[in-house]
């Protein structure tokens, strides 16, 4: 499982303006089983940190494209083609750190949505703690896998990531 | 006329009784004296043969890991050394039973070879610890922040909540 990524390619990428800062959107393409287009969006920010997001080709200009489910039952190789995708970004950048947000199904809350759970389950099973460091923040359903080598680089990287986060993303502070 | 019968059927039994019992005595001896003849000329050499060569392997073994650490440079390392620990940890309660053997309770031809046993059970367990702490760095956090937004999840709770059969992607 989580072995056989669907072929993808790179489309495009561009650059992007999201209040006062900007981001590098780049844009890959696969097909799946039944020919359907999907699109991963990897968002490159300060810092070396990507943002990584997917949806179906046919929902992309939809506002809630990565809220509704594709009832498509391919979530796995879909998860690998991500991955594939991931291990491609770091072979070009070793110092690649990687998050992702679990978005709401659109009766779901924000925060521990099954998204998720669920692809910080797959996460833990596959990315192993020798290259990054695992941090999640069930509160914002967020995750985040900071990259070691990084550390030297930038030693404040989850102080900085943190405020990032907060200005893109509005985050609630969690008191555990 | 009474005559002196030396056949006497009572005297002459008790005598082939207390000849027969001092035969088995004899045996008994004898074979207790073999016994530890054989335990000196054969099990004893054997022992301290077998004591020698574990304490010679224990020396080579004992240079190989001061010298060959363990250094996780990649995934397959780690999953190595991680498979290798969950494989000892399985050990763990013999190995610490050997190590608090009595070598008194021994009988002493076998003596030198528990106690070197031993000592290749410390060294072993020794070793594993140093395997042990090889992980250290991964279950502490490396970035820190003051914020608790992000809750760092240590190694050993990503290795015990993973199942074991998929791949590691990087």
């Amino acid at each position: 499982m989580f072995d056989t990524p669907f072929p993808y390619r790179k489309s495009t990428y561009q650059k992007k303006q999201l209040g006062e800062d900007s981001y590098i959107e780049h844009v890959y393409t696969f097909r799946g089983k039944n020919n359907k287009r999907y699109l991963v969006f990897v968002e490159q920010y300060n810092y070396n940190v990507f943002a990584v997001k997917f949806c179906t080709h046919e929902k992309k200009n939809y506002i809630d494209r990565f809220n509704v489910l594709s009832h498509r039952f391919e979530c796995n190789r879909i998860l690998s083609t991500v991955g594939a995708i991931m291990r491609e970004i770091i072979n070009n950048n070793p110092y690649a750190t990687f998050g992702f947000i679990g978005s709401p199904l659109p009766t779901e809350a924000k925060n521990n949505t099954k998204r998720f759970r669920l692809y910080s389950l797959v996460v833990e099973q596959v990315i192993s703690p020798i290259l990054f460091e695992h941090r999640k923040s069930t509160n914002n359903s967020t995750y985040l896998m900071l990259n070691k080598d990084n550390m030297a680089q930038e030693p404040d990287l989850l102080i900085k990531i943190e405020v990032m986060f907060n200005e893109l993303y509005l985050m609630d502070s969690e008191h555990i | 006329m009474l005559s002196n019968n030396s056949y006497d059927l009572d005297f002459n039994s008790l005598n082939y009784a207390r000849k027969v019992v001092s035969w088995g005595w004899e045996y008994e001896a004898l074979k207790k004296s073999a016994l530890k003849f054989v335990r000196f000329v054969v099990a004893f050499p054997l022992s301290l043969l077998f004591g020698l060569w574990l304490n010679q392997k224990r020396k080579s073994f004992m240079k190989q890991m001061r010298k060959n650490r363990v250094v996780l440079h990649n995934v397959s390392d780690y999953r190595k050394l991680r498979t290798q620990l969950d494989e000892v940890r399985k050990l763990y309660p013999f190995l610490k039973n050997v190590k608090k053997l009595d070598l008194k309770e021994l009988p002493w031809v076998f003596r030198y070879c528990g106690f070197q046993v031993q000592r290749m059970t410390s060294t072993l367990l020794q070793y594993f610890t140093w395997l042990e702490k090889e992980l250290d760095c991964l279950n502490k956090e490396q970035f820190k922040s003051q914020s608790k937004t992000f809750k760092f999840t240590s190694e050993k709770e990503l290795w015990e909540n993973r199942n074991k059969a998929y791949n590691y992607w990087m």
